[in-house]
């Protein structure tokens, strides 16, 4: 059976009388666009999840990382990582005196996106992030986002020594996306 | 949440302390009660990332585990407010440990934040957000993909005019122009269209905007 006469059978039987109101020719083009795109450039468009852009990552079911940076002022050979590992502070790993990843033109300040396109506004910055697809490398440069930490301590509070009763600690470092700051909780 | 699922013996009960007022209620409602509605639920800005807390709590309630929740403001706030009363308890020490370890854990990982930076980023934890880009849309869905369509409306129309003379541009995208070059501060405007009222405001868009010659505002001032 073709796709017409599948549609048409659909679309006139009196059986599926609460879906018809679904079915019609512009769902049933969509639905067949769909199935036809499944897996290429167009589904990264409409920002579904597909091989070139996993919202999981392989490694948390066991399989190799899809963790990539390249094409990414990120990736190791790149002067933006360069210069990031070359600051040397009292703590080489600590943020505080990593200067804000800017390039200048006509001697405007420029702001940059980890693509490696700059723009002369944040807003600008927005809208070239707004319109990347699902999968692309478009977002601002790390040290621009507010940083964001959790800590937590459990504690026996039967236990009669103060100083033995914290039965776990731990700290951790949270990506935050936003580029507004963001409470620490 | 893990941790103590892990450490929590059967029947015992556990209180969860924090600075964060918003944080606890959230947790209350995601994770313990479950009674939010599904408009309500995808609404909560931190909805992504309790399902896993969700799992292990439910997981301990099977045991028997109670737990109740404290608010201990933060060091900081007690200082600010003249309420240090109370500020040497041993929950409010371990709050304040714990905001000092945030704030360190905050500033450090440089070497190992560039290993996992990036839109391509997968969400590894938290399955349920809508992207943008790869990077997670929090907060409300709705509201943030009605702004999100918007921006990109608007770039695709910037982009457009950009490629036209300077004559030939609309007078309402003057503003969004001159954003976007980064000569009007996008915060600063919004705060002031904020603070003017009546007709005050209504001169002010109209001079951004441009005026047609049969608007609604002519009608009603002939």
């Amino acid at each position: 059976m073709d796709e017409e006469s599948l549609r048409r059978l659909l679309c006139s039987s009196g059986i599926l009388d609460g879906a018809r109101g679904l079915i019609n020719q512009d769902a049933w083009d969509l639905a067949i666009y769909l199935y036809t795109v499944t897996d290429r450039k167009q589904y990264q468009g409409l920002e579904m999840e597909c091989t070139a852009a996993p919202t999981v990552c392989a490694c948390v079911f066991g399989r190799d990382c899809t963790l990539n940076r390249m094409g990414t002022v990120l990736a190791a050979e790149e002067k933006y990582n360069r210069a990031v590992a070359q600051v040397r502070v009292e703590n080489s790993d600590s943020w505080e005196a990593v200067p804000p990843y800017v390039s200048t033109d006509k001697n405007t300040l420029q702001h940059a996106s980890v693509c490696g396109k700059s723009f002369a506004s944040v807003y600008a910055l927005k809208n070239h992030v707004a319109e990347g697809w699902v999968g692309s490398s478009h977002d601002g440069s790390p040290e621009h986002r507010p940083r964001l930490g959790i800590a937590y301590i459990i504690s026996d509070a039967s236990h009669p020594n103060l100083y033995q009763s914290v039965l776990a600690a731990h700290t951790m470092q949270v990506v935050s996306r936003n580029s507004d700051d963001e409470p620490s909780t | 949440m893990g941790s103590l699922n892990k450490i929590a013996p059967d029947g015992c009960e556990a209180q969860l302390s924090s600075d964060s007022l918003s944080g606890l209620v959230a947790l209350k409602k995601e994770c313990m009660y479950s009674d939010l509605t599904a408009r309500h639920s995808v609404r909560t800005k931190e909805a992504g990332v309790l399902g896993l807390p969700t799992f292990h709590i439910q997981q301990m309630c099977t045991r028997g585990v109670d737990f109740t929740m404290m608010h201990e403001a933060a060091c900081h706030n007690r200082e600010k407010n003249g309420t240090t009363d109370f500020s040497q308890t041993v929950a409010a020490r371990q709050n304040h440990a714990c905001e000092l370890l945030a704030g360190a854990a905050a500033q450090q990982g440089r070497s190992h934040e560039l290993d996992s930076y990036g839109g391509l980023r997968p969400q590894e934890g938290a399955t349920i957000f809508l992207t943008s880009a790869g990077a997670p849309l929090f907060g409300d869905p709705f509201e943030q993909v009605g702004w999100l369509a918007q921006q990109i409306r608007v770039a695709r129309r910037l982009n457009k005019e950009s490629r036209q003379p300077d004559c030939d541009r609309s007078k309402a995208t003057r503003v969004m122009r001159l954003m976007e070059k980064g000569e009007i501060d996008g915060k600063h405007w919004a705060q002031i269209c904020k603070q003017l009222h009546g007709s005050l405001k209504e001169k002010a868009v109209q001079s951004c905007l441009g005026q047609l010659a049969s608007s609604s505002l002519d009608a009603r001032m002939c």
